[in-house]
């Protein structure tokens, strides 16, 4: 069994330019924790994730490397976080992409699997040659494929 | 026979001359961990016979190393209390939230840290603070951490253990705590203060924040900061113990080394007590792992490829240069090291320069009377290298540590920006010292 048999091949994908107001609207809409980020070409280039907009919720401060280990002094309510979400939202998703590992399609399943364990949520799958996305691999596509092989 | 030694003695001057600029060269380049070039070194410094091993260990003063590893165990314990965080919260709201105010504030916070602490841990724990602050009140960063590179320089000067210099000239000279104290600080108070006023008028008199937003900063509970409470008294309790043991050092006759690994034992005997033995030694070597081994490792291999080459007798040809070109005049001869001390100490590593400069401070006793006449000097060499470091961005390794925030907060400071105003700055600063040396030791 190779990558292409596990993977999903029509995930959703956001644009570079794509706002972060945007992708959360995504996020939660389809219930999704990670969506792949794609170039004019299809070129995958990163990933956003849900964490980048609990992080956008954040001040810097804290969420910066080397930051503020506590943060339990300040006394911000619900709405003082959800308004730093919200002057936040115009902002490209392309400032807050994570670069995760990829597989390409003829990659192994094992590789898959070994990549999700290792606690990738979701793994891209990046044709080798010209590297467009062709699709994602999530924990779900690998049990529904493998409880459907038993059966 | 004589001349063929004769020779011989030009011929390792010449040598240790040669890996010592060598080395004064890569470590400024930045292209090689400066401990690995300090050790390749010392090693070639015995390799090529200029002093043997024994010579080499002697060399090494580990009065300042233990000073050093004694202060950072403290520091690293100490940290995990979240005392800094509770210091700059708390003095931020002893000024209602007020811009200008939190500035002078946070500064004397990182000024007064930073001479009793290691001034990149004070930056390290104390930026993040301010960044939040700023970002809470909708004001620039810039002027804040900009003052907190001044700050963190001006207080490290002020004592024996607030910066590598002064450690360095404290352990080689057997000036106290106290003699520190009385005559430096006064000095870096009258520094410190007359800093404060062309930030003030360059930034200070445009910060402006909305009243909602000081409200949000009032609002910080600073005691929530306090991690552990039960840490933050040991940790308080070891320090006061240790400032004890450096003012009375001398009536206990015990060295600073002592003190500081002494504190730190009891620190960490008292942070592991009750716990099992897997805990103590998982804890025990995170506090091992804080330890700046690569500041550590640089210091012995430094101190071995000094005393080579002051074997040599080169750095007593150097000083007796130095005395012609003074024409042997005390005041000259300070001036002229607290101004170079400050201008190198701006462009280079002050650490390597101040090694240096102490056998050769030392060689000149003789043409001033002993170890008393100099002292001016010292104190020229301690003003000129710790303040020099505020000059440039790279000056010192604080203000680096500074940068990488801002640069993470997206409001980069660049060098030519940050040098064009604290390069003055810290001239300001140097004329000050030069007054006050002046005034106090030379007429």
């Amino acid at each position: 069994m190779t990558a292409q048999n596990l993977m999903n091949p029509n995930p959703v994908t956001l644009r570079l330019t794509d706002t972060v107001a945007a992708a959360g609207e995504h996020i939660i809409k389809e219930h999704l924790r990670h969506i792949p980020v794609v170039d004019d070409q299809g070129r995958y280039v990163g990933t956003f994730s849900i964490y980048s907009l609990l992080q956008l919720a954040l001040p810097k401060a804290v969420t910066m490397k080397e930051g503020l280990s506590n943060a339990g002094f300040v006394n911000e309510q619900n709405a003082e976080l959800a308004q730093r979400l919200r002057e936040r939202g115009n902002e490209p998703v392309s400032q807050w992409l994570s670069k995760d590992p990829v597989i390409h399609p003829n990659s192994s399943a094992m590789d898959a699997v070994l990549l999700l364990l290792k606690g990738h949520v979701s793994v891209p799958v990046v044709d080798k040659a010209n590297q467009r996305l062709v699709g994602m691999i999530s924990s779900w596509n690998v049990i529904e494929k493998l409880i459907t092989e038993n059966n | 026979m004589h001349e063929s030694g004769a020779a011989a003695s030009a011929g390792y001057m010449w040598l240790a001359a040669i890996v010592f600029l060598i080395t004064y060269g890569v470590v400024m380049s930045e292209k090689i961990n400066r401990a690995i070039v300090a050790l390749v070194a010392a090693g070639l410094m015995i390799i090529l016979g200029v002093i043997n091993q024994e010579q080499a260990i002697r060399g090494i003063d580990f009065n300042t190393i233990g000073l050093l590893i004694g202060m950072m165990l403290i520091v690293a314990i100490t940290r995990q209390s979240g005392i800094f965080q509770f210091l700059a919260i708390w003095s931020a709201k002893k000024v209602n939230a007020h811009p200008w105010g939190i500035l002078v504030m946070i500064s004397l916070v990182t000024a007064v840290t930073s001479a009793f602490l290691d001034n990149v841990t004070t930056v390290l724990l104390v930026v993040p603070v301010t960044l939040l602050i700023t970002e809470e009140l909708k004001v620039k960063p810039y002027p804040y951490l900009f003052s907190m590179i001044f700050s963190s320089n001006i207080g490290g000067t002020a004592t024996l253990i607030g910066d590598p210099p002064n450690i360095m000239i404290g352990s080689a000279t057997g000036l106290t705590f106290n003699d520190f104290a009385y005559n430096l600080t006064p000095v870096i108070l009258v520094v410190m203060a007359v800093t404060l006023i062309p930030i003030y008028f360059i930034w200070g008199r445009h910060l402006r924040a909305a009243p909602e937003d000081r409200q949000r900063v009032m609002q910080f509970n600073e005691f929530e900061a306090i991690k552990d409470w039960r840490l933050l008294k040991q940790c308080l309790s070891v320090i006061g113990i240790v400032v004890f043991g450096f003012v009375f050092a001398r009536f206990l006759h015990l060295e600073a080394a002592t003190i500081a690994i002494f504190g730190a034992a009891i620190l960490l005997l008292l942070a592991n007590f009750g716990h099992d033995p897997e805990h103590q030694s998982k804890h025990v070597l995170e506090s091992f792992n804080e330890v700046e081994w690569i500041t550590i490792f640089f210091f012995v291999g430094l101190f071995i490829v000094v005393h080579a080459v002051d074997s040599t007798g080169l750095l007593k040809l150097l000083a007796d240069k130095m005395l012609a070109l003074t024409g042997g005049d005390l005041k000259a001869t300070a001036m002229v090291i607290l101004w170079s001390s400050a201008v190198l100490s701006a462009i280079i590593d002050n650490i390597p320069f101040v090694a240096t400069m102490i056998p050769l401070i030392k060689a000149m006793a003789p043409s001033f009377g002993g170890p008393e006449g100099v002292m001016p000097l010292w104190w020229a060499l301690s003003l000129g290298a710790c303040l020099g470091g505020n000059g440039t961005l790279i000056g010192a390794s604080a203000n680096l540590v500074v940068a990488g925030f801002a640069e993470r907060a997206g409001q980069p400071i660049r060098f030519m920006r940050y040098t064009l105003v604290a390069f003055p700055i810290m001239l300001m600063s140097i004329f000050i010292c030069m007054y006050y040396l002046e005034w106090w030791y030379l007429q």
